[in-house]
């Protein structure tokens, strides 16, 4: 299992802090973000891509707090904490 | 002219005598405006090593060649003077109808000089200038302050300081339409000239060189600002950056020394949002519309108060507190005293930790149990600081003088740069960042070097210290500067493809003057390097250039970074590598050929 944290707008629009996305296997990000849109539809528009699938300009994903997740390719382990935020970070 | 008014007005309160004077072309494209434009006055108005409490120590206000368009975003002014905080160049921006007013009255920037015979309101009305007795404005705060003055002066637009300025507090601000510019202390400035509010009134024309092309490219903008690139900020202002910054370990928290908070929830954007919230709102000319206002749920009155992450931080995490009531009713209380919050809570965080350690007792404390998480003890503190009573006349003059006075090893755990006390950024964990906060001739901050987006987009290891950081830090100043000069709000900075291109076209379209993206660009480099002029002629060392011992010395504790640190050899690396990108010399100062590419070599040349 997966864990996707939710943080800024994506939480506001999900109504969720977390969302599980049940998959014992590794996938990719370009995997995960269908599986999230799928089991978070509220997502869709704000903050995922409802044509291309991917992030909308102004997300970002990263790993465990740690690593940042730019490429569609990523590998993303069932054990792993994923959060979704906002690339804006000023203020 | 189009978009500048070409003048800038000096008035001496000594004498109450005003004289406007041309300001060159030459100057305006060098400089631009805001930011870059005032630098640039003050480097020539204020007498090297100025006290900045003394009469001879000018308050520039600055417009912009935006300022008034119809540009979005654009309704903000700059204030520079010389820190009484840092001894080294003070500059704050603050936004919305002041800002238009001002540059209606027919100048670009107002220079004020002197101190007033007694307490006074300096209003000006297109080229009229006249001083107005402040004595029943004495103790006001800075909203009651405004609309004393807006019902004296029907129609103008009114900066004040509150009590804090009136009381010299080294981190006091200058207030106007709800907004402060906040750090480095300008409402010391305006205070130690006994001038309590400054009301401006403008009725002169604000043209632009194309406006039909300016409507098309600037309604694209608009477009952009209502996207994904800002709905952080539409949605939930930038208190979004505290779950997010704890959840990333970078969240600096009783007085950094750790780096994560286990009350952040409760004051993240999020929770305030879904349980705090009292309405959105946004400068004048603004399509982002940034501004959130709470209401405590513990009080059946009280003012909606407008909150930002910065805010939210220094009277939260940093000391310890964790009940949003309490830190809306604490930022309320800075916003009406006039005080700069994240001099606040970063000054009593260090007075919180030095009475932890048994530094200050009760007897030095007017028995005020300085601990952290103690909502009585911040309140408190905060009225001490901005009437100078008792403990609080130590905290009033910032954390670096505090922990001068106060020795006994506190000097460690005092958080600022240069006398400016951190923001709400850990360091240990943003190594772009670090070097940022180090190098900045403003001190700690976070607004003119925002080096942390290299390190929260993953386009570098941001536990990691590289010499190529100085390139980075460097860059970013330089868009800081170009969009502070401008203006234009830093919160559409990701709505442009290419930022110096297609700012440039604006700056074609408002003033009718050619200017590539490369000479923006260049404008921004010249920008940052006047600054450092200042600096260097007053008595800037390689030494100032550092960040506080405990960012150099302990590792995080905590988080996703924890036992990650940042020694002090790293930070050197870094700021060897910021230098060569600025063509400095190893010692941080600039070689005459620099000065020379950026056509600083004879300032004596641009007149005014």
């Amino acid at each position: 299992m997966c864990r996707v944290e939710l943080f800024g707008v994506a939480r506001v629009m999900a109504g969720v802090r977390d969302v599980t996305l049940d998959s014992d296997v590794t996938m990719t990000v370009g995997e995960l973000l269908p599986a999230l849109a799928s089991q978070c539809p509220a997502l869709v528009g704000p903050v995922l891509d409802a044509e291309r699938g991917g992030l909308l300009a102004g997300y970002v994903l990263n790993r465990d707090g740690r690593e940042f997740l730019l490429d569609m390719d990523a590998k993303v382990a069932p054990n792993d904490c994923v959060l979704l935020l906002s690339s804006a970070a000023g203020g | 002219m189009d978009g500048y008014q070409g003048k800038a007005l000096y008035v001496d309160l000594t004498t109450g005598r005003s004289a406007e004077e041309d300001i060159l072309e030459d100057v305006l494209r060098a400089f631009v405006g805001g930011i870059g434009l005032g630098t640039y006055l003050l480097n020539r108005v204020c007498p090297e090593g100025a006290n900045p409490l003394g009469p001879e120590n000018p308050l520039i206000f600055v417009t912009s060649p935006f300022v008034g368009t119809a540009v979005t975003t654009s309704a903000k002014y700059a204030i520079l003077t010389k820190s009484p905080l840092t001894g080294f160049i003070g500059d704050s921006l603050s936004g919305s109808h002041l800002a238009i007013e001002l540059k209606r009255t027919g100048y670009d920037a107002l220079v004020v000089t002197g101190v007033c015979p007694r307490w006074s309101v300096l209003h000006v009305c297109d080229g009229e200038v006249a001083l107005s007795d402040a004595s029943d404005l004495l103790g006001l705060d800075t909203f009651e302050t405004e609309a004393a003055v807006r019902e004296r002066f029907r129609g103008s637009r009114v900066a004040s300081i509150g009590p804090a300025g009136e009381h010299l507090v080294l981190f006091a601000t200058i207030s106007n339409d709800g907004r402060h510019a906040g750090r480095t202390g300008t409402g010391a400035v305006m205070g130690s000239k006994r001038l309590k509010a400054i009301a401006v009134e403008g009725h002169k024309p604000i043209s632009v060189a194309d406006r039909d092309g300016l409507k098309r490219v600037n309604r694209q903008l608009i477009e952009r600002t209502t996207g994904p690139a800002t709905a952080k900020y539409r949605v939930l202002g930038t208190p979004a950056n505290m779950l997010t910054f704890g959840r990333l370990g970078i969240l600096p928290t009783y007085n950094f020394s750790q780096s994560t908070f286990e009350g952040a929830e409760q004051l993240s954007g999020e929770e305030l949002y879904r349980q705090h919230l009292s309405k959105v709102a946004g400068c004048a000319s603004c399509t982002v519309g940034c501004e959130h206002l709470y209401h405590a749920l513990d009080e059946d009155s009280g003012d909606a108060t407008r909150l930002e992450y910065e805010t939210t931080f220094a009277l939260g995490p940093m000391v310890g507190i964790s009940d949003p009531n309490a830190v809306i009713r604490a930022a309320r209380a800075c916003d009406k005293l006039g005080i700069d919050s994240i001099s606040a809570g970063g000054t009593i965080a260090w007075t919180m930790e030095c009475y932890e350690r048994g530094l200050l007792t009760d007897s030095d404390t007017d028995g005020i149990e300085l601990r952290f998480g103690s909502i009585d003890a911040m309140n408190r503190a905060l009225v001490a600081i901005a009437s100078r009573n008792g403990i609080g006349d130590l905290l009033a003059d910032g954390s670096r003088k505090a922990a001068e006075r106060l020795g006994q090893g506190s000097e460690a755990w005092a958080m600022h740069v240069k006398g400016l006390e951190l923001p709400g950024y850990e360091p240990r964990g943003l190594k772009t960042m670090a070097l940022g906060f180090a190098v900045s001739p403003r001190g700690a901050c976070h607004n003119r070097v925002a080096a942390y987006e290299a390190d929260l987009s993953g386009e570098v290891d941001r536990f990691r210290a590289e010499v190529s950081r100085g390139r980075v830090a460097a860059e970013a100043e330089d868009v800081a500067s170009v969009l502070d000069s401008l203006i234009l709000c830093k919160f559409v900075r990701h709505c442009f493809d290419d930022l110096y291109n297609e700012a440039a076209d604006l700056y074609r379209l408002v003033t009718g003057w050619e200017m590539s993206g490369p000479e923006l660009r260049l404008a921004g480099e010249r920008i940052n390097n006047m600054k450092k002029l200042f600096n260097l002629r007053e008595g800037w060392t390689r030494s100032d250039d550092t960040l506080p011992d405990r960012c150099l010395t302990d590792p995080l504790t905590d988080g996703p970074g924890a036992g990650e640190h940042l020694t002090r050899d790293e930070l050197d690396l870094m700021i060897v590598g910021y230098y060569r990108a600025r063509c400095w010399a190893d010692d941080g100062t600039i070689p005459a050929a620099t000065l020379g590419k950026l056509g600083l070599s004879n300032l004596s040349q641009l007149a005014a």
